[in-house]
């Protein structure tokens, strides 16, 4: 093999090797989940079984409440990332028409708040939600969780929306459009890809968190998915199959979601951070 | 945004309820020190992935010329990140157990081991840090990738002409122009290693054994819940808070002084 043949296909036997690493832990996932559970479980086992248990994701609705944990997560998830999505159209559009110095040390502080860990905030947080009767109510994660994707939302659109050419917005103002409608009718409309690229981005982060959702959610009733599959590891230490069966029910929306957004959501990552 | 100061405020007045809580963390909290030298452990990983994803991305760049092919490779190598930490978790708690796939690969390959690599407080931190680096080199791969495809092209071009090799290449042509991108993804890294490991330590081993893999995050925590001292744990929050704010303020004025001596 010559050193060009080398220097062409290295490349590719590298990546793809990468790749495989990537694969094989969620191979395993998907091939443990349909071994049988209790003592039967051989956790060496790279080949799929021979008599595959599809009954595991049965009992996982039945008989270990997954259907009530995975609509748990869809309320929280979509709540937060819809809220989220309002308010942060609404401040990132204000920070790119108000120009003054105080809107840019307000904006500064914004993205800086992007630095702050959840466990620093965690213990005053949760004081306050109890002193507001918050805890175990759904409410509390998806204020925190609204807040917490805050910054990031506001920079990644106040970024798109910087770029928008003015001429546009003066051709409305012309026609006597008031702000609001400006940003409805003018603003919007172009920015549907960084707003798609944001919801998936901020819809992963919410249905991902477990330490928010631990804390506030005690209530086996209001339980998230994360949490309900880390408790049932945490008690059925035998039933490692059922372990994974939750596990990849709980992936599969978001990696359907990755799959679909995949062009938005790679761009809409890349699009804040690159600027910054 | 309002709300968010709001929880600051929480934080600063639970600073002056006692200095008491400090000068115990730092004297006669047995886990706080290994706390701390953990997540300094962790931060050493980070060359690691910043190579690895440097290296990754400039493949990806340099070597594939077919679109479609890269688009597969960068999915690919980006799917570890969408997964949740959770489930990461627990996979790899599996994966890496005394008789999990790890071992019986490795003993296939003639390499018989039989270590419990998350049980053994040796191999525990270590493997801990496979597993972040594992999840989230992806991010880097794919900001780099951006940043060198909207590079201009010529420089590339110009670095095949004079025949400059692979390493070259990377090293004189697309380094540089990554450095603002590289100077970002290290100051989130610094962040995740610091302030987004709990999930990780979590759900991977809760600081076990013994404690071989707690960090600050795990020990506000249990100070939090388990030991019920919110005040112990907001001691701690916030010297976590502060160590935060220095890296985050030490980066920005290196950056300026860069920027300035460039200039």
């Amino acid at each position: 093999m010559s050193a060009r043949t080398a220097r062409r296909w290295l490349p590719h036997a590298l990546l793809v090797l990468i790749a495989l690493i990537n694969l094989v832990p969620l191979y395993y996932m998907v091939v443990s989940a349909l071994q049988r559970g209790g003592g039967n479980f051989e956790a060496g086992r790279l080949l799929p079984p021979v008599d595959p248990a599809w009954s595991n994701f049965e009992r996982l609705f039945t008989e270990n409440g997954f259907g009530r944990l995975f609509v748990n997560s869809v309320i929280v998830t979509v709540a937060a990332v819809t809220a989220a999505t309002v308010i942060a159209v609404l401040g990132a559009y204000a920070f790119t028409r108000i120009r003054t110095r105080a809107a840019g040390a307000l904006f500064n502080t914004t993205v800086a708040l992007l630095a702050v860990p959840p466990i620093v905030v965690l213990v005053p947080l949760f004081l306050l939600a109890a002193d507001a009767g918050l805890i175990n109510n759904r409410l509390a994660p998806i204020l925190i969780y609204v807040g917490f994707i805050m910054p990031f939302s506001i920079l990644l659109l106040k970024n798109f929306f910087d770029e928008i050419p003015p001429e546009l917005l003066q051709a409305a103002r012309v026609e006597g459009a008031s702000t609001l409608q400006e940003l409805w009718h003018v603003i919007l409309p172009l920015s549907r890809a960084p707003l798609v690229a944001l919801a998936v981005v901020n819809a992963l982060w919410v249905w991902n968190e477990l330490l928010i959702s631990i804390v506030f959610l005690q209530d086996e009733q209001q339980r998230t998915l994360q949490a309900g599959i880390a408790f049932f590891a945490g008690r059925n230490v035998v039933d490692i199959p059922m372990t994974m069966a939750g596990s990849l029910v709980a992936t599969l929306p978001i990696l359907l979601a990755f799959i679909l957004g995949q062009r938005y959501f790679v761009r809409g990552l890349t699009g804040g951070a690159i600027k910054s | 945004v309002v709300r968010l100061s709001l929880y600051r405020d929480n934080i600063f007045a639970s600073q002056f309820v006692g200095l008491d809580n400090f000068e115990y963390l730092v004297k006669d909290d047995p886990n706080f020190w290994p706390a701390v030298t953990h997540n300094a452990l962790l931060l050493l990983g980070l060359p690691i992935m910043l190579g690895l994803a440097l290296v990754v991305a400039f493949l990806i760049h340099d070597g594939v010329r077919s679109r479609k092919l890269s688009a597969i490779y960068r999915s690919l190598v980006f799917l570890p990140f969408v997964l949740s930490i959770v489930v990461v978790g627990r996979i790899f708690s599996i994966f890496l157990r005394s008789d999990g796939p790890l071992n019986s690969f490795a003993g296939a390959l003639g390499w018989g081991v039989d270590t419990a690599w998350l049980g053994n407080s040796g191999t525990a931190l270590g493997s801990v840090l496979g597993v972040i680096v594992w999840r989230e080199f992806g991010l880097g791969v794919i900001l780099f990738l951006a940043r060198l495809a909207s590079a201009p092209e010529e420089l590339f071009e110009a670095a095949r002409v004079e025949g400059a090799s692979w390493w070259q290449t990377l090293r004189h042509v697309a380094i540089p122009q990554l450095r603002s991108t590289i100077a970002f993804w290290m100051l989130l890294n610094v962040i995740v290693m610091f302030s987004w490991v709990f999930n990780y330590v979590y759900v991977l081993t809760k600081g076990g054994p013994g404690s071989a893999t707690t960090v600050m995050e795990l020990e506000i925590y249990d100070w939090a819940t388990t030991r019920d001292q919110p005040n112990i744990a907001a001691a701690m929050a916030t010297m976590l808070l502060l160590l935060v704010a220095i890296f985050v303020v030490g980066q920005a004025v290196l950056r300026k002084r860069l920027i300035r001596e460039s200039t």
